[in-house]
């Protein structure tokens, strides 16, 4: 649970940015949807989590933030991507990609493949 | 970079004191508000649904907290409201404040006092010229294995006469004289001292002149020299003070001169007349 939540904040990030390059322009509460949809159980509980890390975000200038009309027709805020923020995901999905890939080929490795 | 710009952007709300509560807590209510409505669809009773909202968004004031830190400045928002809070409790109880500032008033005082006396004893050279090349010999007693007061007069002639080591030598004996000429008693700290002493510590007159070698033979007539602070004091600096005679020990002395101010002997932090 602990190791959960220090993965958290930089995997959290890079969902936020890929859900709205993939959606575009969504409220808080369609990326917390959007992403739990598809991650399952990382924002099954404290979904509240998102905001800190969408304000992050915004400082950072990988993404911007307006008020607009959500869809029960209440005033809610929808985030978009910058292209600062294309650009960035961009970058940490070749990073994370050759990540994962390394550890793959890690995991696949059998006790011959290291004599 | 980027870090860079959250800095500045986190100094910019800190500064301008944004009120972005208000827009969380915005955001939390909507996001509440569509989790329920979702919730109502799946067939939950209105307040389940509600309560079922709230659970999973998670503890509302961590996120609160969470957000806050992100937003500005934590740490200088910390400190700040920790002074505020001093502040207001130390306003709350005034003789708490009274008996606290005296102490440290008093603690900062005391300390200054004694770091000045150990400053003028102890840390500064004396105010003569070259005071680095000054060395002052002590007789060794062995037999009491520590160092015996002073030394006689013969001793003094011959390590004046014979040594070859120093450029110069003095020799001096701080006394307590009687001024007075008979009555109430009225003493003041004096120096007996060698006719070298004043060309040696290269101290210069401000009145008449200083002792010097030739004054300073077996036999010869007395003669004393003020220090600046005695000659204000009790001649109000009056050039007549030269030329006139004082009464040291019931003993007559010629006044021949006045040592420049700043010159207090060459026992640290002590005066003579």
């Amino acid at each position: 649970m602990k190791q959960k939540a220090d993965v958290l904040q930089g995997t959290l990030a890079l969902m936020v940015l890929k859900t709205l390059d993939v959606l575009g322009p969504l409220h808080g509460y369609g990326i917390a949807r959007r992403i739990e949809q598809i991650s399952g159980d990382l924002l099954a509980v404290n979904q509240g989590t998102l905001y800190p890390v969408l304000l992050k975000l915004e400082q950072e200038g990988v993404i911007a933030s307006e008020w607009g009309a959500s869809e029960n027709n209440r005033r809610a805020r929808f985030y978009r991507l910058t292209r600062e923020g294309r650009k960035q995901l961009q970058v940490e999905t070749q990073d994370w990609q050759q990540t994962a890939a390394i550890i793959d080929r890690f995991f696949a490795a059998k006790a011959e493949d290291f004599s | 970079m980027k870090s860079l710009r959250r800095f500045f952007t986190r100094v910019f709300n800190f500064a301008s004191r944004r009120v972005h509560d208000e827009r969380l807590r915005e955001e939390i209510e909507e996001h509440i508000a569509l989790r329920t409505a979702e919730n109502l669809r799946a067939g939950l009773s209105p307040v389940e649904a509600r309560r079922q909202a709230i659970l999973k968004f998670g503890s509302m004031e961590s996120i609160k907290e969470e957000y806050r830190a992100e937003r500005g400045l934590p740490l200088i928002e910390a400190l700040l409201q920790d002074v505020r809070f001093g502040l207001g409790l130390l306003r709350k109880s005034p003789g708490f404040t009274f008996v606290a500032v005296l102490t440290l008033a008093l603690g900062i005082g005391a300390n200054t006092a004694i770091f000045s006396l150990i400053d003028s004893v102890m840390l500064r050279l004396l105010p003569v010229q070259q005071p680095e090349q000054l060395v002052q010999l002590l007789k060794f007693n062995p037999a009491r294995h520590r160092t015996d007061d002073g030394f006689t007069y013969a001793l003094w002639e011959n390590v004046r006469d014979r040594q070859d080591v120093f450029s110069d030598t003095l020799a001096w004996s701080e006394k307590r004289f009687d001024l007075s000429q008979g009555g109430a008693v009225h003493n003041a700290n004096g120096i007996f001292a060698s006719g070298s002493f004043f060309r040696m510590l290269g101290v210069t007159p401000a009145a008449g002149r200083l002792l010097v070698p030739s004054d300073d033979y077996r036999g010869c007539p007395p003669v004393a020299v003020l220090s600046y602070g005695f000659w204000r004091e009790h001649f109000g600096g009056a050039a007549n003070a030269v030329g006139s005679m004082l009464s040291f020990n019931r003993h007559v002395f010629d006044v021949i001169g006045v040592s420049a101010s700043g010159f207090h002997g060459v026992e640290v932090g002590s005066k003579y007349i």
